[in-house]
């Protein structure tokens, strides 16, 4: 793959596709199974690298890919072609969108709902990962699993009474990461 | 607000968040509703609305909220101090977590910080509903059970569901409305 390629390919899915959930697998389609100029065991690995780290999981994917395959200049580059569409899309949108219509409002409280549905679902989806280990298809002891979800009801409730998002996230991984290794 | 303050909280919320726009929106709402009174909650549940509904990544929302700060160049200036933080972030320690990446405790810790992204994913929708609630809680109640219905059943895949749910409050609207 070369860097231009690497370029428009980034262009592409930031103008054409829409969540993480839909973007990951493309950027392993294309990088392990097209070219192969990963292999899916090292995809795994960046991937998992990059949910550890804090920060937009999708951009520091597209960095840390972008990097390690043509350098930090292509990297950097990666990343505006990703996000650039996207940010003129929502500028376009807001501007000639009547946001405040009463009509568009009724719409847009539609919109919100569905959201948070969706919202709510992920975070059902994600409340077994909660029970898991770090060995595929491996369940978590029940006192390691009931300190999971009392952190993260505790993070929940910090946030909810306005807590800054740096001390919560940092008392917050502190816990989780003492829960995980040193209990 | 002043650039600077923008370009200074969108950077250090990019580079704390676990879990997406989502993730983040608590910590949005902190700043730019409650400690700089910029935005309304309502306000900021659109942009986080029109971020699902562009392709990309959904911190587009971040861009959004600049320009109801600073216009255009309050958009620029987010949309920089958003992105900037994982560039920076993973220009600075990439090299060290390639060395490192394949041991167990990377995957642990993978693992291990997973319920902050639940706590603050969870914190997101408890705001979402309290807003939605505040307004119209019967009609929330009732559109609500019905996309869940036909989310749960994989009657309709996220955009569409949006379109459905956004046309029927649209429909509910001008029949009581008049229009």
């Amino acid at each position: 793959m070369t860097p231009r390629a690497w370029l428009l390919f980034n262009a592409k899915i930031g103008s054409l596709t829409f969540g993480m959930g839909a973007i990951t697998p493309m950027y392993e389609h294309v990088l392990v199974r097209e070219r192969k100029a990963l292999t899916a065991r090292e995809f795994q690995e960046i991937l998992t690298v990059c949910q550890v780290l804090p920060g937009p999981t999708l951009v520091s994917l597209a960095m840390y890919l972008g990097k390690r395959l043509f350098g930090p200049t292509t990297g950097v580059l990666g990343v505006l072609c990703l996000c650039c569409p996207g940010a003129v899309w929502a500028l376009l949108f807001v501007r000639f969108v009547p946001l405040e219509r009463p009509d568009v409002r009724a719409v847009f409280w539609g919109f919100a709902v569905a959201s948070l549905i969706l919202l709510v679902d992920m975070v059902v989806r994600l409340l077994p990962a909660l029970g898991a280990t770090h060995v595929v298809g491996e369940i978590a002891a029940p006192g390691r699993h009931a300190r999971r979800v009392a952190i993260a009801i505790g993070v929940g409730i910090a946030v909810l009474l306005h807590a800054s998002m740096m001390s919560v996230a940092l008392a917050g991984a502190t816990a989780c990461l003492v829960a995980e290794f040193a209990l | 607000m002043t650039l600077v303050g923008l370009v200074s909280s969108c950077f250090w919320i990019s580079l704390l968040s676990f879990g997406g726009i989502y993730g983040a929106f608590p910590e949005l709402q902190r700043v730019f509703v409650t400690q700089h009174g910029v935005l309304t909650t309502e306000q900021l549940i659109d942009a986080v609305v029109v971020a699902q509904m562009v392709p990309g990544p959904g911190m587009v929302a971040c861009t959004l909220i600049g320009q109801r700060v600073g216009g255009f160049a309050g958009a620029l200036t987010a949309f920089v101090g958003t992105y900037a933080a994982p560039v920076l972030f993973i220009s600075g320690i990439a090299g060290l977590f390639d060395r490192y990446r394949s041991l167990v405790w990377v995957r642990r810790a993978e693992v291990a910080l997973r319920p902050l992204v639940v706590g603050f994913m969870g914190a997101a929708a408890v705001t979402i509903l309290r807003q939605q609630m505040s307004g119209h809680p019967w009609a929330t109640v009732a559109v609500a059970a019905g996309a869940s219905w036909l989310h749960a059943r994989r009657v309709l895949s996220p955009l569409p569901l949006m379109a459905a749910a956004g046309a029927t409050c649209w429909i509910v609207f001008a029949t009581f409305s008049g229009h």
